[in-house]
């Protein structure tokens, strides 16, 4: 009887590379510096090995946010404004960028945001987190978050379109 | 360009961005090398361990009752605590000094005090403000660690929900170790980061 073929069946990659891996975009989104999202990663990561912590997003992600809060408090920067602090600007809702977006144009765009407007960003973007989830994880009203997120995307938007705006950092 | 494709761009830029293996490798290693020291001192002291669990087990019945019914109230105070810790509200007096704090803060009906087991862990305080914990009036006293960490201590009265504080605990709460303990007829509440 002919054997079937069965096809190679892909490694199953390892849960905690995979964890590893969303921390370091974490900080990297909150320190957008790879250098430094590594060196918050392994302090992060580190002291929950020796305290024996849990290996889960959560607890990873509320490790290197306390880190990241303490290191630059410390150095004294402006790390999070309250929403009431920032003026509000509306775009119009349409959506009218390139096709192509080059990785180093939104980059530069990504570097001009806020670290509050980043974060929020990329865990309701990449990390598909839901407002609610957000604002618990940040202790923000789930209004501010949504507020946070629109805002966040007009003004990616408008910086990948070519238009300014000082930034906060 | 939709939204929903530039929502798609961002996602392809971060999930693009990783560690290099040998950067994951380094680190899984660090990571066991610091479980692996964490559990070595158990190994070694090992008839220890077996006595304490004895012992443990010996008391265990006593303090189940105990940690069954006030359990959920230091958990409570850790997470309300860890929550004040977070906000990181500036201090009302900046001191080092015990004395002046002491002298300088006595409305909630008590005054602030250097806790003995902290003595000699190289804690240094910054500052102090007022505040509460589970509705009771509360000093928030602001330490730098050893390694320069911020810390925050509460000091508050054992009435209504804190008199459950008993013995000492640890809770962890967003990566925050949590300690509550009595002291000097108060009870403390030590928040800082994980070590």
């Amino acid at each position: 009887m002919p054997l079937s073929v069965i096809g190679e069946q892909q490694p199953k990659p390892d849960p905690l590379d995979e964890l590893l891996q969303s921390g370091y975009r974490y900080a990297l989104s909150l320190t957008h510096y790879r250098a430094d999202a590594e060196d918050l990663l392994q302090d992060a990561s580190t002291a929950i090995a020796r305290a024996g912590g849990k290996w889960d997003k959560a607890y990873l992600f509320a490790s290197i946010r306390n880190r990241f809060i303490d290191r630059y408090r410390r150095n004294r920067k402006i790390l999070f404004i309250p929403l009431e602090g920032v003026s509000e600007q509306s775009w119009d809702d349409g959506w009218d960028l390139p096709d192509v977006i080059q990785g180093e144009a939104l980059q530069k765009a990504l570097a001009r945001l806020r670290v509050d407007e980043r974060e929020t960003l990329f865990l309701a973007v990449v990390e598909g987190f839901s407002a609610q989830e957000i604002a618990t994880m940040t202790n923000r009203p789930r209004g501010t978050v949504l507020s946070v997120l629109h805002r966040t995307k007009s003004k990616l938007r408008r910086f990948l379109q070519g238009g300014g705006e000082s930034t906060h950092e | 360009m939709s939204e929903a494709r530039f929502d798609q761009r961002i996602r392809e830029h971060y999930e693009s961005e990783k560690l290099s293996a040998e950067a994951l490798e380094r680190l899984k290693r660090t990571i066991a090398d610091q479980q692996g020291r964490a559990e070595s001192g158990g190994w070694k002291r090992g008839w220890r361990m077996a006595f304490a669990a004895a012992m443990l087990i010996a008391i265990s019945g006593s303090l189940l009752v105990v940690e069954r019914t006030f359990s959920p109230l230091t958990r409570a105070a850790a997470k309300e605590a860890a929550r004040e810790h977070n906000l990181r509200l500036e201090v009302e007096i900046v001191t080092a000094d015990y004395a002046e704090l002491r002298a300088r803060m006595s409305n909630v009906g008590f005054s602030p005090v250097e806790p003995d087991s902290m003595k000699g862990a190289g804690m240094r305080l910054i500052g102090a403000r007022y505040g509460s914990l589970r509705g009771q009036p509360a000093i928030q006293l602001k330490l730098a660690d050893a390694r320069g960490e911020i810390c925050t201590l509460i000091q508050v009265r054992p009435s209504g929900a804190l008199t459950g504080v008993v013995g000492r605990r640890r809770h962890h709460v967003d990566g925050l170790v949590v300690d509550l303990w009595r002291e000097k007829g108060l009870v403390m509440v030590l928040t800082r980061p994980l070590a």
